[in-house]
Protein backbone atom coordinates (compact mmCIF):
# COMPACT_ATOMS: atom_id res chain seq x y z
CA UNK A 1 0.00 0.00 0.00
CA UNK A 2 1.11 3.64 -0.66
CA UNK A 3 2.23 5.50 1.96
CA UNK A 4 -0.84 8.79 2.65
CA UNK A 5 0.23 11.82 1.03
CA UNK A 6 -0.06 15.69 1.30
CA UNK A 7 -1.75 17.11 -1.98
CA UNK A 8 -2.25 20.29 -3.12
CA UNK A 9 -3.76 20.87 -6.98
CA UNK A 10 -3.44 24.58 -7.66
CA UNK A 11 -6.86 25.00 -10.60
CA UNK A 12 -9.87 23.90 -10.25
CA UNK A 13 -10.60 23.15 -14.27
CA UNK A 14 -12.14 19.86 -15.15
CA UNK A 15 -8.84 18.46 -15.00
CA UNK A 16 -8.21 19.69 -11.71
CA UNK A 17 -10.83 18.90 -9.98
CA UNK A 18 -11.13 15.19 -11.25
CA UNK A 19 -7.51 14.59 -9.90
CA UNK A 20 -9.03 16.25 -6.74
CA UNK A 21 -11.63 13.86 -5.87
CA UNK A 22 -9.57 10.78 -7.51
CA UNK A 23 -6.68 11.82 -5.21
CA UNK A 24 -9.04 11.96 -1.94
CA UNK A 25 -11.03 8.78 -2.58
CA UNK A 26 -7.37 7.27 -2.65
CA UNK A 27 -7.29 8.71 1.23
CA UNK A 28 -5.03 11.30 0.50
CA UNK A 29 -4.82 14.59 2.33
CA UNK A 30 -5.80 16.96 -0.64
CA UNK A 31 -6.63 20.30 -0.94
CA UNK A 32 -7.26 22.34 -3.72
CA UNK A 33 -6.85 26.15 -4.83
CA UNK A 34 -8.81 28.60 -7.29
CA UNK A 35 -9.60 32.13 -7.06
CA UNK A 36 -13.12 31.51 -8.78
CA UNK A 37 -15.34 30.50 -5.90
CA UNK A 38 -17.68 29.23 -8.27
CA UNK A 39 -15.21 26.53 -9.81
CA UNK A 40 -14.33 25.56 -6.15
CA UNK A 41 -18.18 25.13 -5.08
CA UNK A 42 -18.84 22.61 -8.24
CA UNK A 43 -16.01 19.93 -6.57
CA UNK A 44 -17.71 20.08 -3.24
CA UNK A 45 -20.31 17.18 -4.25
CA UNK A 46 -17.93 14.57 -4.74
CA UNK A 47 -14.66 15.41 -2.77
CA UNK A 48 -13.84 14.65 1.25
CA UNK A 49 -10.72 17.26 0.80
CA UNK A 50 -10.16 21.03 1.58
CA UNK A 51 -10.71 23.91 -0.96
CA UNK A 52 -8.57 27.30 -0.44
CA UNK A 53 -10.09 30.36 -2.60
CA UNK A 54 -7.40 32.84 -3.22
CA UNK A 55 -4.98 33.86 -5.84
CA UNK A 56 -2.03 30.91 -6.20
CA UNK A 57 -0.04 33.58 -7.69
CA UNK A 58 0.72 34.60 -4.49
CA UNK A 59 2.88 33.35 -1.93
CA UNK A 60 0.48 33.88 1.19
CA UNK A 61 -2.26 32.44 -0.40
CA UNK A 62 0.14 29.45 -1.17
CA UNK A 63 1.42 29.72 3.07
CA UNK A 64 -1.88 30.34 4.15
CA UNK A 65 -3.71 27.01 1.81
CA UNK A 66 -0.66 24.71 3.82
CA UNK A 67 2.01 24.23 1.25
CA UNK A 68 4.74 23.87 3.52
CA UNK A 69 3.27 20.60 4.73
CA UNK A 70 2.75 19.23 1.12
CA UNK A 71 4.82 16.81 -0.20
CA UNK A 72 2.86 16.98 -3.62
CA UNK A 73 1.92 20.00 -5.81
CA UNK A 74 0.01 19.47 -8.92
CA UNK A 75 -0.05 23.05 -10.87
CA UNK A 76 -2.69 22.42 -13.51
CA UNK A 77 -4.63 25.87 -13.86
CA UNK A 78 -5.89 26.62 -17.80
CA UNK A 79 -2.53 29.43 -17.99
CA UNK A 80 1.15 27.84 -18.52
CA UNK A 81 2.61 31.01 -17.17
CA UNK A 82 0.93 30.32 -13.84
CA UNK A 83 1.73 26.60 -13.86
CA UNK A 84 5.40 27.47 -14.48
CA UNK A 85 5.82 30.41 -11.54
CA UNK A 86 3.74 28.23 -9.19
CA UNK A 87 5.81 25.26 -9.45
CA UNK A 88 9.41 26.83 -9.67
CA UNK A 89 8.19 28.52 -6.29
CA UNK A 90 6.34 25.36 -4.41
CA UNK A 91 10.33 24.07 -5.37
CA UNK A 92 12.60 27.06 -4.62
CA UNK A 93 10.68 28.52 -1.64
CA UNK A 94 8.53 25.75 -0.37
CA UNK A 95 11.41 22.40 -1.07
CA UNK A 96 8.02 20.64 -1.87
CA UNK A 97 9.33 17.38 -2.74
CA UNK A 98 7.26 16.57 -6.25
CA UNK A 99 5.65 19.07 -8.18
CA UNK A 100 4.22 18.16 -11.73
CA UNK A 101 2.98 21.22 -14.07
CA UNK A 102 0.70 21.19 -16.59
CA UNK A 103 1.79 22.86 -19.92
CA UNK A 104 -0.08 23.63 -23.22
CA UNK A 105 3.03 24.68 -25.02
CA UNK A 106 6.44 22.89 -24.67
CA UNK A 107 8.55 25.38 -25.86
CA UNK A 108 8.25 27.04 -22.38
CA UNK A 109 9.57 24.32 -21.08
CA UNK A 110 12.44 26.46 -20.93
CA UNK A 111 11.88 28.33 -17.85
CA UNK A 112 11.67 25.32 -15.87
CA UNK A 113 15.62 24.60 -16.91
CA UNK A 114 17.25 23.56 -13.71
CA UNK A 115 14.76 22.74 -11.41
CA UNK A 116 13.70 18.90 -11.04
CA UNK A 117 9.95 19.53 -11.86
CA UNK A 118 7.75 17.19 -13.78
CA UNK A 119 5.71 18.30 -16.64
CA UNK A 120 2.81 16.75 -18.70
CA UNK A 121 1.81 18.46 -21.88
CA UNK A 122 -2.07 17.04 -22.35
CA UNK A 123 -1.66 17.99 -26.23
CA UNK A 124 1.39 15.48 -26.52
CA UNK A 125 -0.98 12.99 -24.66
CA UNK A 126 -3.60 13.48 -27.16
CA UNK A 127 -1.67 13.31 -30.37
CA UNK A 128 -0.08 10.22 -28.80
CA UNK A 129 -4.00 8.69 -28.62
CA UNK A 130 -4.95 9.97 -31.85
CA UNK A 131 -2.00 8.54 -33.50
CA UNK A 132 -2.88 5.01 -31.88
CA UNK A 133 -6.54 5.47 -33.21
CA UNK A 134 -5.88 6.52 -36.49
CA UNK A 135 -3.51 3.30 -36.81
CA UNK A 136 -6.16 1.02 -35.47
CA UNK A 137 -8.84 2.60 -38.24
CA UNK A 138 -6.41 1.74 -40.89
CA UNK A 139 -5.79 5.16 -41.63
CA UNK A 140 -1.82 5.86 -42.44
CA UNK A 141 0.02 8.78 -40.18
CA UNK A 142 3.48 9.46 -39.42
CA UNK A 143 5.20 8.23 -36.14
CA UNK B 1 24.08 48.98 -23.76
CA UNK B 2 21.40 46.76 -25.15
CA UNK B 3 18.20 46.80 -23.70
CA UNK B 4 15.02 44.51 -24.39
CA UNK B 5 11.66 45.85 -22.86
CA UNK B 6 8.94 43.83 -22.28
CA UNK B 7 4.97 44.36 -21.35
CA UNK B 8 3.94 47.81 -19.47
CA UNK B 9 2.50 50.76 -21.40
CA UNK B 10 3.64 53.94 -19.73
CA UNK B 11 6.25 53.08 -17.79
CA UNK B 12 7.49 50.94 -20.50
CA UNK B 13 7.12 54.26 -22.93
CA UNK B 14 8.97 56.42 -20.89
CA UNK B 15 12.06 54.08 -20.19
CA UNK B 16 12.22 53.59 -24.25
CA UNK B 17 12.38 57.05 -24.22
CA UNK B 18 15.15 57.79 -21.70
CA UNK B 19 17.05 54.58 -23.02
CA UNK B 20 16.49 55.48 -26.70
CA UNK B 21 18.12 59.11 -26.30
CA UNK B 22 21.28 57.63 -24.92
CA UNK B 23 22.34 55.66 -27.94
CA UNK B 24 21.49 51.84 -26.29
CA UNK B 25 19.96 49.39 -28.87
CA UNK B 26 16.68 48.94 -27.70
CA UNK B 27 13.97 46.27 -28.30
CA UNK B 28 10.33 46.64 -27.40
CA UNK B 29 8.16 43.27 -26.69
CA UNK B 30 4.53 43.42 -26.07
CA UNK B 31 1.31 41.66 -26.94
CA UNK B 32 -1.16 44.51 -27.48
CA UNK B 33 -1.05 44.88 -31.15
CA UNK B 34 -1.94 48.86 -30.92
CA UNK B 35 0.60 50.15 -28.32
CA UNK B 36 3.10 48.16 -30.66
CA UNK B 37 2.52 50.10 -33.49
CA UNK B 38 2.28 53.19 -31.56
CA UNK B 39 5.79 52.64 -30.01
CA UNK B 40 7.32 51.98 -33.44
CA UNK B 41 5.61 55.25 -34.55
CA UNK B 42 7.26 57.37 -31.96
CA UNK B 43 10.45 55.88 -31.51
CA UNK B 44 12.76 54.12 -34.00
CA UNK B 45 13.36 51.14 -32.11
CA UNK B 46 12.66 47.58 -33.09
CA UNK B 47 9.50 46.54 -31.62
CA UNK B 48 8.18 42.94 -31.94
CA UNK B 49 4.12 41.85 -30.93
CA UNK B 50 3.99 38.78 -29.62
CA UNK B 51 4.02 36.60 -25.60
CA UNK B 52 7.78 36.61 -24.60
CA UNK B 53 7.38 33.74 -22.17
CA UNK B 54 7.38 31.54 -25.69
CA UNK B 55 11.24 31.33 -27.20
CA UNK B 56 9.71 31.92 -30.73
CA UNK B 57 9.35 35.89 -29.76
CA UNK B 58 13.06 35.93 -29.72
CA UNK B 59 13.83 34.19 -32.73
CA UNK B 60 13.97 37.54 -34.61
CA UNK B 61 16.89 39.02 -32.49
CA UNK B 62 19.72 37.28 -31.37
CA UNK B 63 19.41 37.53 -27.09
CA UNK B 64 22.89 36.63 -25.97
CA UNK B 65 23.81 39.88 -27.34
CA UNK B 66 21.45 41.68 -25.02
CA UNK B 67 22.66 43.31 -21.63
CA UNK B 68 19.50 43.72 -19.68
CA UNK B 69 15.66 42.63 -20.03
CA UNK B 70 13.36 44.18 -18.13
CA UNK B 71 9.96 43.10 -17.77
CA UNK B 72 6.78 45.20 -16.84
CA UNK B 73 4.02 42.95 -16.96
CA UNK B 74 1.10 43.15 -14.25
CA UNK B 75 1.51 39.56 -13.68
CA UNK B 76 4.42 38.31 -11.21
CA UNK B 77 3.79 34.88 -13.29
CA UNK B 78 4.27 36.22 -16.38
CA UNK B 79 7.53 38.52 -15.12
CA UNK B 80 9.39 35.48 -13.70
CA UNK B 81 8.50 33.26 -16.89
CA UNK B 82 9.87 35.49 -19.19
CA UNK B 83 12.91 36.11 -17.00
CA UNK B 84 13.96 33.27 -16.55
CA UNK B 85 13.69 32.11 -20.08
CA UNK B 86 15.72 35.49 -21.46
CA UNK B 87 18.11 34.22 -19.25
CA UNK B 88 17.85 30.80 -20.60
CA UNK B 89 18.80 32.60 -24.00
CA UNK B 90 21.60 34.15 -22.78
CA UNK B 91 20.36 37.59 -21.86
CA UNK B 92 23.03 38.63 -19.16
CA UNK B 93 20.93 40.85 -16.65
CA UNK B 94 17.40 40.67 -15.75
CA UNK B 95 15.11 43.12 -13.90
CA UNK B 96 11.82 42.61 -13.11
CA UNK B 97 8.55 44.58 -11.10
CA UNK B 98 7.31 42.89 -8.54
CA UNK B 99 3.36 43.68 -8.36
CA UNK B 100 2.75 41.50 -5.83
CA UNK B 101 4.89 42.67 -2.52
CA UNK B 102 5.16 38.92 -0.86
CA UNK B 103 6.27 37.73 -4.02
CA UNK B 104 9.87 39.14 -3.52
CA UNK B 105 10.88 36.03 -2.09
CA UNK B 106 10.21 34.52 -4.60
CA UNK B 107 11.79 36.79 -7.23
CA UNK B 108 15.02 36.26 -5.54
CA UNK B 109 14.88 32.07 -4.88
CA UNK B 110 14.55 32.22 -8.77
CA UNK B 111 17.29 34.47 -9.84
CA UNK B 112 15.93 37.10 -11.16
CA UNK B 113 18.58 39.79 -10.56
CA UNK B 114 17.06 43.05 -9.94
CA UNK B 115 13.62 42.36 -8.75
CA UNK B 116 11.73 45.87 -7.92
CA UNK B 117 8.81 46.30 -6.02
CA UNK B 118 6.84 49.03 -6.91
CA UNK B 119 4.65 48.95 -4.12
CA UNK B 120 7.37 48.77 -1.41
CA UNK B 121 9.33 52.06 -2.74
CA UNK B 122 5.73 53.85 -3.02
CA UNK B 123 4.81 52.55 0.61
CA UNK B 124 8.11 53.76 1.81
CA UNK B 125 8.11 57.13 0.47
CA UNK B 126 4.78 57.81 1.71
CA UNK B 127 5.58 56.26 5.14
CA UNK B 128 8.48 58.87 5.66
CA UNK B 129 7.07 62.25 4.53
CA UNK B 130 3.80 61.56 6.47
CA UNK B 131 5.19 62.78 9.89
CA UNK B 132 6.99 65.76 7.62
CA UNK B 133 6.34 66.93 4.10
CA UNK B 134 9.47 69.68 4.30
CA UNK B 135 11.56 66.29 3.54
CA UNK B 136 12.08 66.86 -0.10
CA UNK B 137 13.50 63.41 -1.08
CA UNK B 138 14.03 59.92 0.39
CA UNK B 139 15.73 56.93 -1.37
CA UNK B 140 16.14 54.15 0.53
CA UNK B 141 19.03 52.30 0.10
CA UNK B 142 19.44 48.11 -0.25
CA UNK B 143 15.58 47.63 0.81
CA UNK B 144 15.13 50.07 3.62
CA UNK B 145 18.28 49.04 5.29
CA UNK B 146 19.44 52.98 5.03
CA UNK B 147 17.75 55.82 3.55
CA UNK B 148 18.83 59.27 2.12
CA UNK B 149 16.56 62.03 2.97
CA UNK B 150 17.41 65.95 1.62
CA UNK B 151 16.07 68.11 4.65
CA UNK B 152 15.74 72.88 4.10
CA UNK B 153 17.01 74.29 7.19
CA UNK B 154 14.66 77.44 8.11
CA UNK B 155 15.47 80.08 10.39
CA UNK B 156 13.85 77.84 12.85
CA UNK B 157 15.92 75.16 12.83
CA UNK B 158 18.23 74.97 16.10
CA UNK B 159 21.18 73.86 14.23
CA UNK B 160 21.38 77.42 11.73
CA UNK B 161 24.55 78.91 12.17
CA UNK B 162 26.31 76.52 14.04
CA UNK B 163 29.21 74.20 12.40
CA UNK B 164 28.07 70.86 11.48
CA UNK B 165 30.37 69.35 14.88
CA UNK B 166 28.23 72.01 16.97
CA UNK B 167 25.42 70.49 15.30
CA UNK B 168 25.82 67.30 17.45
CA UNK B 169 23.19 65.36 15.03
CA UNK B 170 22.60 61.99 16.22
CA UNK B 171 24.77 59.16 16.10
CA UNK B 172 24.36 56.87 12.64
CA UNK B 173 23.76 59.71 10.23
CA UNK B 174 26.15 61.54 8.16
CA UNK B 175 25.67 64.92 6.18
CA UNK B 176 27.18 63.96 2.92
CA UNK B 177 26.30 66.99 1.33
CA UNK B 178 25.22 70.31 1.38
CA UNK B 179 22.79 71.80 -1.57
CA UNK B 180 24.08 75.91 -1.09
CA UNK B 181 22.68 78.32 -3.84
CA UNK B 182 22.13 75.27 -6.33
CA UNK B 183 25.95 74.29 -5.47
CA UNK B 184 26.75 71.43 -4.22
CA UNK B 185 29.24 71.70 -1.09
CA UNK B 186 31.24 68.54 0.54
CA UNK B 187 30.84 69.57 4.17
CA UNK B 188 33.57 68.70 7.28
CA UNK B 189 32.90 69.28 10.85
CA UNK B 190 33.79 73.00 10.81
CA UNK B 191 31.41 73.93 8.00
CA UNK B 192 28.93 76.02 8.98
CA UNK B 193 24.93 75.32 8.65
CA UNK B 194 23.03 78.07 7.02
CA UNK B 195 19.32 78.85 6.41
CA UNK B 196 17.88 77.50 3.33
CA UNK B 197 21.02 74.75 2.70
CA UNK B 198 19.25 72.16 1.67
CA UNK B 199 21.14 69.02 3.98
CA UNK B 200 22.08 65.42 2.09
CA UNK B 201 21.65 63.30 5.23
CA UNK B 202 22.51 59.26 5.54
CA UNK B 203 20.50 57.83 7.82
CA UNK B 204 19.78 54.54 9.79
CA UNK B 205 15.62 54.37 9.41
CA UNK B 206 15.05 53.93 12.48
CA UNK B 207 16.08 56.68 13.59
CA UNK B 208 15.24 59.34 10.71
CA UNK B 209 12.41 61.23 12.92
CA UNK B 210 15.01 61.84 15.77
CA UNK B 211 17.20 63.58 12.60
CA UNK B 212 14.48 64.92 11.19
CA UNK B 213 13.95 66.90 14.60
CA UNK B 214 17.34 67.42 15.55
CA UNK B 215 17.77 69.09 11.86
CA UNK B 216 13.86 70.99 11.80
CA UNK B 217 13.33 71.46 15.60
CA UNK B 218 10.25 70.21 17.39
CA UNK B 219 7.24 70.66 15.01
Amino acid sequence: MKDKKNIMIIGSGRLGSMLAKKLSQGDNDVTIVDYDENALSDIEMEFSGFTHLGDATSLDTLVAAGIEKCDVVLCVTNNDNVNIFTALVAKSVFNVNRVVAKLYEESRTAALNGYDIITVFPSMLSIEAFHSCLGQIGVENED
Amino acid sequence: MNIIIVGGVKKARYLIKTFAKNKNKVVFINKDIKYCRLIEQEFEIKVICGDASKPNVFSSIEPEFYDILIALCPSDADNICICRLAKELGVKRTISVVNNECNKLAFKKLGIDTPISVTGLISTIIEKNAYTSRIEELVSIDEGKAIIMEIELDNESPIVNKTLVEAKLPEDCSVSCIIRNGNAVIPRGGTVLLEKDKLVIISLPEISQKVVKAVRGAE
